[in-house]
């Protein structure tokens, strides 16, 4: 799922300006960081059903996404 | 009795204007019909005009559903009939409402462009009332790309989609909204008296009274109260003149990569090219080369269009340059082949070359670029930031001539608000407020049209300078194109103020630091194509080929990450990527080209070698910058083989003592130094004993470094208010030594990061090298290296790569205080009579100079708009050059140039020119006709003279355009001088 998210959906996050990243997963949902222009995205939800189907199908696995935002000068 | 404050809670009249206005909104779509049967693909752009689909077949796309996706591109498609009433009208429009960005055919033909600044778009007759929609859409969530209020809150990646619709307009009601509109934005713009304001609300809450809400009636009575009782009022014509000129800023790379910049481009073009059609007073003017180029490669159909309306005079390509190129971090042959590229596209696309150069977005621009204009054409300048960017002092001219290093002088435009605006009379208002030079009878410039990303001028913005002409209260309004504005504008009859100098921008400070690999990428390639065009040019006279085109594309490759938003660092992560990409093709190809074979190393440099030169040798002893290699040393003469000694082998020459305070004490014949643990130095003085250091001298220094929004761009001077830790991890210890050199290394270390610093002293040389390769992991910290030197100096020498400024080291006034962090080439100096130090890099140009100190910046780690920007491991290295008299009697400029400039592996022979004295033969190629060879020469330290040939040259332009023939031609300092030499007289030049 972390190679998955780094090779396939980030890039093409990062092309918006966005950045999404692997935070926590387990059985039922996958928690990522939203960072970047995501971080205060209006459309954010929207984005992660997007990724959701992705996951579905290009891995054939179904978590709910959800995302931490983490507005960039916030950033520890 | 206490006072009651009486609040109103009713509505006010202008709420209610307010009010109805978006009720005439609502009236102004006439008819809808809903377009249905959408199709849409999805899928990623991959290069200029390739994709690769996330859908192997359109699917159905209904309005509610979402489309877009990140990076995506959507291809939308419809075939509609368009209904009985509307077949053959002139005046049916297509109508999506969407933060995208959209290019759009209709029936086959490319018609126009719906994007957030624009909903509708006009479609052409159908008499047949068919009508085949083809849509190419993307959608990217830009913070700023945009300027209009009323899309913001679409942004974002995924989209609803709202529908397609075929509309007519109420033209009536559109007429009485712009007409209202245009007192209205006065009403709220703050630029008025209460007088003036209060007719305006009583007359716009009048006339909307007139209008029937229930039935839409009334509009017409409406128009003609504002027309008597507004435009035709007693209010007064307000004085001064204000020339509007439409573009449209195209960053080509920023929050978008450089690939979408092709359609971003596309787009607007075709939505100046329509509206041209219906206002026929619109004269639009585009800018960079590059763009015209891939519209000619991508869209030929559309650069025909554009290049009708270029004859017809509409449509104005300006600016001169290949891209709009960042003007501090460039050497001077880059910015030379901006225009050399620039000026002769458009000459052969367009017939003539522009006399301006359009740069509204750049980060400050250098002393050398008016001479580089003159040179190259170019009368004009045009800029905004120091008028309105500035974050410490106002610039105090808007109308001026600017005087460059050598003296050349351009007339330069900086208009006093911003570049991107709606022309909308409160934005004509405020410019014409905040002009600086009333008195001067130049027109102030308003520079109108949506940008960032393109996009333009809107059929609204036209339709509001439509009625600027008979609007009270204003300033006088020209609408005119670029060239046209400034030609008639400026002259020797206006009495204008000479700027002297560079044109600093007191913000984005930071943009000389970030993203170091690419400032270093940059400068090696500058450096190697040089070298390349020079074997290429020395072989062609031997009777071989010149690889123009492939040297060309290469120039031009490394031209495009010149934009500026691309080299000073300022974008998302994947234009670095691509853009280092760009760097390793182009180090890849010049290479290639470059031709490096055999065991010989060749000078290419226009003067003797002094420092031993570095090498990569598998065998060799020593290692810099991680490459394994051996100094060589010997006779290094100008431009030609090098005739090596054999390396000395005794290490007398150096001795280095432990000291009991854990310092220690290096010695040399020519040096004698005290270092800490750190690899500072506490003492260090020449063999007459003469101190250099004051201070902490080469002391590595750590800050925090949180600008804030601009974080990429800005270093705030606070940082030095808070330091951090950098403790040393492994302290400094001899660890080689042999006849020629000598390492001493030493660690530094956060938690997150580690700096492994060498120390490299040379036998007889006072130059110092200190080499540092470091894992870099820190979040929002600045690194530098400060130098307090010993040495009384008012003022700093700072190259330019074409010759040096010298900046004021002193704190006295805002203007000193502003210039906390300034761009410099390869070397900066302080230095009183008699001696200073230098320090020389390869591949940093920020520096802070004030006092005795010297503060050079290494390395940031901002957060946005690319979050791991500069992250990860890192090489480089400077030099320290403690030197007697000043810095051109140290030579330290050629020093400078011999340490970014390796020894050559060619088989060439020498390239024998006459005397160059302070000339530094910048570029050797073959003309652009292929006709001649070409020098280009630089005076570097401030002298004139005189280059004798045994031979006339053709003397030329920057452009390649010969203006005399001499054998003896003078020079001014810093002079850029382009000569061109027959191919028979060149091959003479060669040594047998």
């Amino acid at each position: 799922m972390k190679n998955y998210l780094e090779r396939t959906i980030a890039p093409r996050v990062r092309a918006d300006g966005g950045w999404l990243e692997w935070a926590a997963e387990d059985d039922e949902t996958l928690t990522l960081t939203a960072r970047g222009e995501c971080a205060q995205c209006k459309c954010l939800d929207k984005c992660l059903d997007w990724v959701r189907a992705r996951i579905r199908r290009d891995l054939g696995v179904d978590r709910a996404v959800r995302a931490v935002r983490e507005p960039f000068i916030w950033r520890k | 009795m206490g006072h009651v404050k009486v609040i109103r809670r009713s509505m006010r009249p202008d709420e209610w204007t307010q009010v109805r206005i978006g009720w005439l909104r609502g009236l102004m779509l006439d008819r809808q019909e809903e377009i249905t049967g959408w199709t849409i693909r999805e899928g990623r752009q991959t290069g200029e005009n390739s994709y690769e689909m996330d859908d192997a077949e359109p699917r159905p796309l209904r309005r509610g559903d979402l489309y877009f996706t990140p990076d995506g591109t959507v291809f939308l498609h419809a075939e509609a009939v368009l209904p009985e009433d509307l077949r053959g009208r002139t005046d049916v429009r297509l109508r999506i409402a969407t933060a995208g960005e959209m290019l759009v055919r209709v029936n086959g033909r490319l018609q126009g462009g719906i994007d957030p600044n624009r909903e509708t778009m006009l479609l052409p007759p159908a008499p047949d009332g068919r009508v085949v929609i083809d849509i190419e859409g993307y959608c990217r969530s830009k913070p700023d790309d945009d300027r209009n209020e009323d899309t913001m809150h679409l942004k974002g990646c995924r989209q609803v989609f709202q529908g397609g619709w075929f509309v007519t307009l109420n033209q009536e009601a559109a007429a009485l909204y712009q007409d209202v509109f245009v007192f209205w934005n006065m009403l709220q713009g703050g630029q008025l008296d209460e007088d003036a304001c209060a007719v305006i609300s009583d007359r716009l809450y009048h006339a909307l009274n007139l209008v029937d809400w229930e039935t839409g009636g009334g509009l017409g009575e409406a128009r003609e109260y504002v027309g008597q009782a507004l435009y035709a009022s007693r209010l007064p014509r307000g004085g001064g003149e204000v020339a509007l000129v439409a573009h449209s800023h195209l960053d080509i790379a920023y929050y978008w990569r450089r690939i979408h910049a092709v359609q971003k481009n596309a787009r607007t073009c075709l939505i100046q090219l329509e509206l041209m059609d219906r206002y026929p007073f619109l004269r639009y003017t585009h800018t960079q080369a590059y763009l015209f180029e891939t519209l000619e490669t991508y869209y030929p159909e559309l650069f025909e269009r554009v290049r009708e309306k270029v004859k017809s005079g509409q449509f104005e390509p300006a600016g001169g340059m290949y891209v709009e190129s960042d003007c501090n971090l460039p050497a001077a042959e880059s910015l030379v082949r901006q225009f050399l590229y620039g000026q002769r596209y458009f000459r052969s696309a367009f017939g003539r070359a522009c006399t301006n150069c359009w740069l509204p977005d750049v980060f400050g621009n250098s002393a050398i670029l008016p001479q580089i204009l003159r040179k190259s054409g170019i009368d004009y300048f045009v800029s905004n930031k120091m008028s309105t960017w500035n974050d410490t002092n106002r610039f105090p001219h808007n109308s001026f001539i600017w005087r460059g290093l050598d003296g050349s002088q351009v007339y330069a435009c900086v208009p006093p608000t911003h570049f991107i605006t709606a022309a909308t009379p409160t934005e004509i208002l405020e410019n014409w407020a905040a002009y600086q030079d009333k008195d001067s009878g130049v027109p102030t410039l308003c520079m109108y049209g949506y940008g960032d990303g393109g996009s333009g001028v809107t059929e609204g913005m036209l339709q509001t300078i439509e009625r600027l002409d008979k609007t009270p209260l204003l300033p006088r309004v020209t609408v005119t194109g670029g060239e046209a504005y400034l030609a008639s504008s400026f002259g020797s009859d206006k009495p204008l103020a000479v700027w002297d100098g560079e044109l600093y921008l007191e913000m984005h400070r930071g943009t000389f630091t970030t993203k170091s690999d690419l400032k270093r990428q940059n400068r090696r390639l500058e450096i190697l194509l040089r070298d390349a065009e020079f074997a290429q040019a020395l072989r062609w006279l031997q009777g071989e080929s010149y690889a123009a085109d492939a040297l060309r594309r290469a120039w031009k490759t490394l031209l495009v990450n010149q934009f500026h938003d691309i080299l000073p660092g300022s974008h998302i992560r994947p234009v670095f990527e691509d853009a280092m990409a760009d760097y390793a093709r182009i180090g890849s190809e010049a290479g290639a080209l470059l031709g490096e074979a055999g065991e010989k190393w060749y000078n290419t440099l226009s003067f003797g070698r002094r420092l031993p030169a570095f090498v990569p040798d598998e065998r060799g002893k020593e290692e810099h910058l991680g490459q394994r290699g051996r100094y060589v040393t010997g006779r290094m003469p100008s431009l030609a083989p090098v005739l090596e000694t054999p390396p000395r082998h005794d290490a007398g020459w150096l001795t280095a003592t432990p000291r009991d305070d854990g310092s220690l004490l290096v010695e040399t014949d020519a040096l004698r130094a005290v270092l800490l643990p750190d690899g500072s130095f506490a003492s260090l003085c020449d063999e007459t004993g003469r101190e250099y250091v004051r201070g902490e001298f080469n002391r590595l220094r750590l800050f925090r470094d949180i600008p804030g929004n601009y974080d990429a761009w800005d270093i705030l001077p606070t940082y030095r208010e808070t330091p951090l830790p950098l403790p040393v991890d492994s302290p400094l210890r001899l660890v080689q030594t042999d006849g020629e050199t000598a390492e001493l290394r030493c660690a530094l270390a956060t938690p997150k990061s580690r700096f492994l610093r060498t120390l490299r002293l040379f036998r007889g040389r006072h130059e110092i090298e200190v080499e540092h390769r470091v894992d870099w992991h820190e979040d929002h910290v600045l690194a530098k290296a400060e130098f307090d030197c010993n040495v009384r100096a008012p003022y700093a020498l700072c190259d330019l790569g074409a010759g040096f400024i010298a900046r004021e080291t002193n704190r006295n006034t805002t203007w000193q205080q502003a210039r906390y962090e300034v761009c410099h080439h390869k070397w900066c100096d302080l230095s009183e009579t008699g001696g200073g130090v230098a320090i020389i890099n390869d591949g940093k140009y920020g520096v802070g100079l004030w006092d005795s100190t010297i503060s050079l910046s290494l390395l940031r780690a901002t957060c946005r708009p690319d979050l791991i920007s500069d992250r990860g491991e890192h090489s480089f290295g400077y030099l320290i050059v403690p030197h007697a008299g000043s810095a051109t009697e140290a030579g330290i400029n050629r020093l400078a140039l011999e340490y970014n400039t390796p020894l050559r592996r060619l088989a060439l022979p020498a390239l024998r020119l006459p005397e160059l004295g302070s000339l530094f033969l910048q570029a050797v190629k073959l003309s652009e006709d292929g006709e001649r060879l070409i020098l280009r020469l630089t005076e570097q330290d401030g002298r004139r003279g005189v280059l004798r040939f045994p031979f006339p040259v053709k003397v030329m332009n920057l452009l390649e355009d010969a203006e005399a023939d001499a054998d003896a031609v003078p020079y001014r300092p810093f002079e850029i001088l382009t000569l061109g030499i027959g191919k028979k007289d060149a091959a003479k030049l060669l040594a047998p």
